[in-house]
């Protein structure tokens, strides 16, 4: 009778076993190593937030083929917010291509709806990709929020999604605000933006990446928690000393030793596995001022790829290191 | 059980026992002086060495979009302070700030400095004991914004030793003089600073453009 209930118990629990499904974690894309990790910050080609964008059968189309293009050397996104139309079928689209893993972003943290949005993609997709949020960007030092509201809206988030979900969450501000404690108390990892082109102007390219590399370093030993640097990188143009060879020579410099390394002295991690970006955009170079600003694809606006794209092709293909 | 003293006793008694601690913990702070008056002894920055840096070198002197002065006779108790001028900051990257080294130009880049590196060695200053940094501030109209940073040049050669530098919050001022700190939360950090003081401002936290700011009585407060 014993052994008769014990096998019905057994079989029961493995019934239940069955069901649940693993959702796949974003950690775990970064640091298990199963495949190489590669989020590629996106904006679909041409996109230009001055202007609606329509979501109909021929953006949908141009979106998927910026997406099978990107494939060939990237496994994840990082996106900045939560569109209404475009997010989600960025989302399936990523999905049916293969995709591993999305960086979600809240552009508003002030927005109930933009949150409710998050929570509701969330919701539809966590069981199927890896994925985690960025809450806000640069909007800390551009005044556009309060560390205050980043915190609310993590809260209010947290709030509206499974609790077993375990989605971790961040904010993220350019590496040298990192100084300010609430900032670094903030999330469960740090994805700082770390520009050598702007804080190192005119740095050569293997300096520059030694420079990222060293400031995520000492900003995971600071902090005591896990880094993924969000945005770097050198511009393929916009200034006499930025050219395709020079953000070739950075990208290879950058990811030559791998995308991970531990920092044991305070067992933590760093991701070098977020690359900045999928394609040129000239709106920024015209919003800014600053014509840098339009020249970070690794795409021109037409899908034309800069040679390291070629690089990255090949380097993604490698077994991680 | 009642004691036979009364709440008020016990009141006297806590408030003299607050006072001890007070006067006792003051008697252990030690103030660094990172500026005080244009020419005093006991300060970083006097007359034989003022210096600053304006970051970007885009925005440095002669462009108008920063401008430093001493000023006679506006400072806390009509001593001297230092005028910030704030011009342009509507050109890109509309943001600049003024950092004041130990030593005039002086950024920790070990090239540029090596032939003085023993005397420059004689100015870095040990904040190691430091719990806040204190300064005085107003604005020329009220509700400018300012962000003060320290110890940020950890990432060159010969810079400052901390990982991170030293930041406060974004601070509005007033038209009047009042007392700002800014914690310390990485004091063992600051064994070696050669950028003890800095000062931003931008376009995002300053929407017109243009600021005028007044600085004093800048220390650190060390713990003795």
């Amino acid at each position: 009778m014993v052994l008769f209930v014990f096998a019905i118990a057994t079989f029961l629990s493995a019934c239940e076993t069955q069901k649940k499904v693993v959702a796949p974690s974003f950690f775990s894309y970064l640091t298990e190593r199963e495949v190489t990790p590669s989020l590629i910050a996106f904006n679909p080609s041409g996109f230009d937030p001055r202007n609606p964008f329509e979501v109909n059968e021929e953006s949908l189309a141009k979106l998927r083929e910026d997406l099978r293009v990107l494939k060939a050397a990237f496994n994840g996104l990082v996106l900045y917010e939560v569109l209404p139309g475009l997010t989600n079928a960025i989302l399936a689209s990523a999905l049916e291509q293969g995709f591993k893993a999305v960086l979600l972003g809240i552009w508003d943290p002030k927005s109930e709806k933009e949150i409710a949005d998050m929570a509701e993609m969330i919701r539809q997709y966590c069981e199927k990709l890896a994925l985690a949020v960025v809450i806000g960007n640069e909007g800390l030092i551009d005044n556009r929020y309060s560390i205050e509201d980043v915190q609310q809206a993590a809260l209010r988030l947290k709030a509206l999604i499974p609790a077993d979900a375990a989605i971790p969450v961040t904010t993220s501000e350019p590496v040298g605000e990192y100084g300010w404690k609430p900032l670094r108390e903030f999330g469960e990892f740090l994805a700082p933006n770390i520009h050598p082109a702007i804080d190192q102007e005119g740095m050569d390219p293997a300096a520059g990446a030694a420079w990222v590399k060293e400031r995520a370093n000492a900003l995971a030993s600071a902090a005591k928690k896990p880094v993924l640097v969000k945005e770097t990188g050198l511009p393929n143009g916009g200034a006499f000393s930025y050219t395709p060879e020079t953000q070739l020579r950075f990208w290879q410099a950058y990811l030559r030793d791998g995308r991970l390394i531990r920092v044991n002295a305070v067992n933590t991690w760093i991701s070098f596995a977020a690359l900045f970006e999928a394609f040129d955009t000239p709106w920024k170079a015209e919003r800014t001022g600053m014509p840098i600003e339009g020249h970070w694809g690794f795409l021109d606006v037409k899908r034309r790829p800069y040679p390291v794209f070629e690089y990255l092709k090949d380097d993604s293909r490698r077994a991680p290191k | 059980m009642k004691t036979g003293y009364s709440k008020f006793f016990w009141l006297i008694i806590l408030a003299g026992a607050f006072l001890i601690a007070n006067t006792v913990f003051a008697q252990n702070v030690i103030k660094k002086y990172v500026y005080q008056d244009y020419d005093s002894d006991d300060t970083v920055y006097k007359k034989s060495n003022h210096s600053f840096i304006v970051m970007p070198a885009s925005a440095a002197d002669g462009t108008g979009i920063v401008g430093v002065k001493y000023i006679d006779e506006k400072g806390l108790d009509k001593s001297q302070c230092i005028m910030i001028s704030f011009g342009n900051l509507k050109e890109p990257p509309r943001w600049a700030g003024v950092v004041f080294p130990v030593k005039a130009n002086y950024f920790g880049e070990k090239e540029a400095e090596v032939e003085k590196e023993a005397e420059t060695e004689k100015l870095v200053l040990n904040l190691e004991r430091a719990r806040k940094l204190v300064f005085y501030a107003k604005g020329e109209n009220g509700g400018e914004r300012i962000q003060v940073k320290a110890a940020f040049a950890g990432d060159k050669p010969k810079g400052d030793s901390a990982l991170f530098p030293v930041i406060s919050r974004w601070l509005t001022l007033g038209k009047d003089w009042s007392r700002y700190e800014v914690p310390i939360d990485n004091p063992g950090q600051l064994t070696r600073v050669i950028t003890p003081f800095a000062v931003i401002a931008s376009l995002a936290y300053n929407p017109g453009g243009a600021i005028t700011i007044y600085l004093d009585e800048i220390y650190y407060e060390l713990e003795n």
